[in-house]
């Protein structure tokens, strides 16, 4: 079906694909893998003819024994749906807001098959149902925002589906949704592809998808393929050095026991695959004496007032007005957080893990004050923070700082990277020896004393998430919140920050709250955990025992999709 | 990067504008007051590159000192307009609530106020002057720039580094002066090069009526309105300002769709 022999992308100014060898045939499921970068996007566009204006093609492209490289737009155009179509990553923005399901899928079924308007409805409803969406009848005149994400990848795979093509490109189906429901798309997609007979090509960086979709994987790193043969032998058994740190910097479910003084294993990353023989990594290997043992020592002495929880939290429920759906009816509420409670010591990591939707935000939200809780209080050092004066809440903030999820969004694009991470100090009027604390900060997250002087746009992903945690970090807090901080990460730089997290964590003491939709992350670095679902705290304990003797279907479900 | 061919085509015009009105403030060809009646209706010639007027006054140094007479109105109104109504939306953003509604209602309200109609009241009650045209036109820009500011206002206060900002005990005032402001200016500036070619029409349409710039200070719409009496003799009197009105107008204009253009991201991929 699809022939690829030493095909080769350049764009302007770098090469986007080098000397990619592929083949898939009729009914085979290819996965592609990579982290952001590796070209394996590009790949699957090329596939479809729409790689970027200034590319030049080189090689062969045979789809359906028709030679496409550099094909015109016309050709492109005959294949493209019929033969060969494609489910894109974002169900969000993938869909036009302002059309009907129904009209979404049923107009390019009329433009393509020349059938009528009725016809065209009634394949659509049949397609629908082809793909598992639920109330079919219901669902076909609504509109993309009144569906779930997990419903809306299924429109999108049926609006893929809707020419009955012979190959199926999915590009990050399952990135965006929970891990539940990334199960079922996968599922669906296994399922279609069989009873279709339709080869998959599926491109994801999450090697568990993966491996439950696809029978066959090329591994990808900067354009090429460095590995690729059937999936189940090259996850027992990588060759290439770079597969194995992938499959190795996983976080797992396995059980990770502190050793004697009370150090917790670390992840393994890439760098220690790639670099055996040098051992150490960057994070490790180094320290910075004279502030790790300042904060020891000032830790040392607030011991006494340790009965004092460093944060508390009490019956702490939230809930949303949803709109009215018209003028005469009661008005609904979402509860966004039910009741929950818990209290985090000195050197605690608390995981707080659930899907989407469960609150989980909403919590870190609540504790940092940026919203009001309907009842209920946080303490942070015996102070409720909804209680006291907003020029208390400010000076009280040094002591309880965030990190986000999207290493993108949370630095000002418009300011160097110094004068975000000294921001709590101005804040803080901490006044003097600025530059030597920015240098401190960024020397603790592993990055130079040089890059204060740059824009958040001169750094990868990972360098972003370690510039949030430095700005975190230097008013000296003794909580650090983590929402969803490595989420947005690859593999190999999450298990870098997870690292850094870890490090952090033990050397300066501090109670961390991490927020994660990844049970395997929470496993890596917490003591405890609580799972929530839908504003309700359902299981809480110790991770190592809530993920060995579960006891809420919710908390079983979460793990079987884990470890699926 | 290639510039789009509005703001090309606008900035070349701006340019001309902008030159005529700076030389005007060092030299004229003649002095735009003097009259010589003798002179009366001249054709162009080498002395007089335009003619002169009904009172023997060389018309391209009255366009130039008009000119200058323009840009300084529009700058000036536009700069307190928009001054205040940057503040303003910043203010309606960052407090929310009550106060956003309240400012939001006034600005709806300034909108339905037409310009000219607070000119003729300013002028009745101050007496015309420029002054009054420039306090008129800054008054009908304050709702336009608490507009936009707001809007683009709210929604950088979604962004997670207003969070972290707010995280490390940042007032809302400096959280607004430090990363707010900064991140509005490019449709701030977008909006203030249109209304500049807003403001430039106005204040001709304000001299035309007699309630900008007054006499001997020479203006593009006062020189169209003396000329209109003269219509039938020297049409050319009313047509050269009236050229001068459209080249800044629509310079100003082009600039400004020019510049949104160049701003917006989701044009830029195409370029």
């Amino acid at each position: 079906m699809i022939c690829i022999e030493n095909l080769t992308v350049k764009l302007p100014k770098v090469k986007a694909l080098k000397n990619i060898n592929l083949e898939v045939k009729a009914g085979q499921r290819l996965g592609l893998v990579g982290e952001s970068g590796s070209g394996k996007t590009m790949l699957g566009l090329s596939l479809l003819g729409i790689t970027p204006d200034p590319a030049k093609n080189s090689g062969i492209l045979k789809i359906n024994n028709l030679n496409m490289l550099n094909a015109s737009e016309d050709e492109w155009a005959k294949l493209r749906l019929h033969k060969i179509a494609m489910v894109f990553q974002e169900p969000m923005s993938a869909l036009n807001p302002i059309k009907r399901i129904g009209d979404i899928l049923s107009e390019p079924i009329r433009i393509h098959q020349k059938i009528s308007y009725s016809n065209s409805k009634k394949k659509a409803l049949r397609l629908l149902e082809e793909v598992g969406l639920p109330e079919v009848e219901i669902k076909i005149n609504q509109f993309p925002h009144e569906l779930s994400g997990g419903q809306r990848q299924r429109v999108l795979i049926a609006l893929a589906l809707s020419c009955d093509p012979e190959i199926l490109i999915a590009d990050e189906p399952t990135s965006a949704l929970d891990s539940n429901t990334a199960l079922q798309i996968t599922n669906l997609l296994v399922s279609l592809s069989k009873n279709r007979n339709m080869a998959l090509v599926f491109i994801s960086h999450d090697l568990n998808a993966v491996a439950r979709t696809t029978q066959y994987l090329a591994v990808m790193f900067k354009g090429e393929i460095l590995e690729k043969g059937p999936t189940k032998k090259i996850l027992s058994n990588p060759q290439h050095a770079y597969t194995k740190g992938l499959i190795a910097a996983r976080p797992n479910l396995e059980p990770k026991f502190k050793d004697s003084e009370g150090k917790r294993p670390r992840l393994i990353m890439m760098e220690d695959i790639f670099y055996q023989n040098e051992g150490k990594s960057i994070v490790t290997s180094h320290s910075s004496p004279s502030f790790l043992t300042d904060a020891k020592n000032q830790n040392l002495e607030t011991n006494d007032e340790k009965h004092v929880p460093l944060l508390k939290v009490i019956d702490l429920s939230k809930s949303y007005k949803l709109p009215r759906k018209n003028l005469f009816e009661r008005r609904c509420f979402l509860t966004a957080v039910n009741k929950v409670q818990f209290t985090l010591e000195h050197g605690q990591t608390l995981g707080i893990v659930g899907e989407s939707g469960s609150g989980k935000s909403t919590i870190a939200r609540l504790i940092m004050g940026f919203e009001k809780p309907d009842t209920g209080q946080v303490s942070v050092k015996g102070n409720d923070i909804n209680k006291i004066s907003q020029k208390k809440l400010r000076s009280l903030r040094s002591e309880f700082q965030i990190v986000f999820q999207d290493p993108f969004g949370s630095l000002d694009p418009r300011r160097k990277v110094g004068w975000s991470i000294s921001e709590p100090l101005r804040a803080q009027k901490i006044g003097s020896a600025h530059k030597k604390l920015i240098a401190e900060a960024l020397h603790q997250v592993g990055l130079k004393p040089d890059d204060a002087e740059r824009y958040p746009h001169q750094f990868s992903g990972g360098q972003r998430q370690r510039i949030a945690i430095a700005r975190a970090l230097v008013s000296r807090p003794k909580i650090l919140i983590a929402d969803e901080a490595v989420s947005a990460l690859d593999v190999s730089v999450q298990a870098q920050v997870l690292n850094l997290f870890i490090e952090l964590q033990e050397n300066l003491g501090l109670g961390v709250i991490f927020i994660s939709h990844d049970i395997a992350v929470i496993n890596s670095i917490c003591d405890d955990v609580l799972v929530m679902k839908d504003g309700n705290v359902v299981e809480t304990g110790p991770t190592r025992e809530v993920i060995n003797t579960p006891k809420d279907p919710y908390t079983i479900e979460l793990l079987n999709s884990a470890s699926a | 990067m290639r510039f789009p061919l509005n703001f090309v085509i606008g900035s070349i015009m701006i340019i001309f504008v902008l030159t005529a009105a700076v030389v005007s403030l060092f030299w004229t060809p003649h002095s735009h007051s003097e009259l010589n009646i003798s002179m009366k209706f001249a054709e162009p010639s080498m002395l007089y590159w335009l003619g002169t007027d009904q009172l023997g006054r060389d018309v391209v140094s009255q366009l130039m000192v008009a000119a200058q007479n323009s840009v300084q109105v529009a700058l000036l109104a536009v700069f307190f307009g928009g001054a205040i109504g940057t503040f303003l939306g910043l203010t309606a953003s960052a407090i929310g609530g009550v106060v956003e509604d309240i400012i939001m209602r006034l600005a709806d309200l300034g909108f339905a106020f037409p310009a000219l109609l607070f000119a003729i009241m300013l002028a009745a009650s101050l007496g015309p002057s420029l002054n009054n045209a420039i306090i008129a036109i800054a008054f009908i820009n304050i709702p336009i720039f608490a507009r936009v500011s707001r809007g683009s206002a709210n929604q950088i206060w979604q962004r997670e580094y207003i969070a972290a900002s707010k995280a490390s005990g940042l007032t809302k005032f400096k959280i607004s002066i430090d990363h707010i402001l900064p991140n509005i200016m490019a449709p701030i500036i977008v909006q203030a090069t249109i209304e500049f070619a807003v403001a430039i029409l106005a204040e001709a349409a304000l001299s035309y009526l007699g309630l900008g710039a007054q006499p001997p200070q020479p203006s593009w719409g006062r020189m169209l309105s003396e000329a209109q009496t003269l219509m039938y003799l020297a049409p050319e009197l009313a047509i050269y300002p009236g050229i001068c009105i459209i080249i800044a107008v629509i310079g100003f204009g082009l600039l400004g769709d020019g510049l949104r253009d160049i701003t917006d991201p989701r044009l830029q991929g195409d370029r």
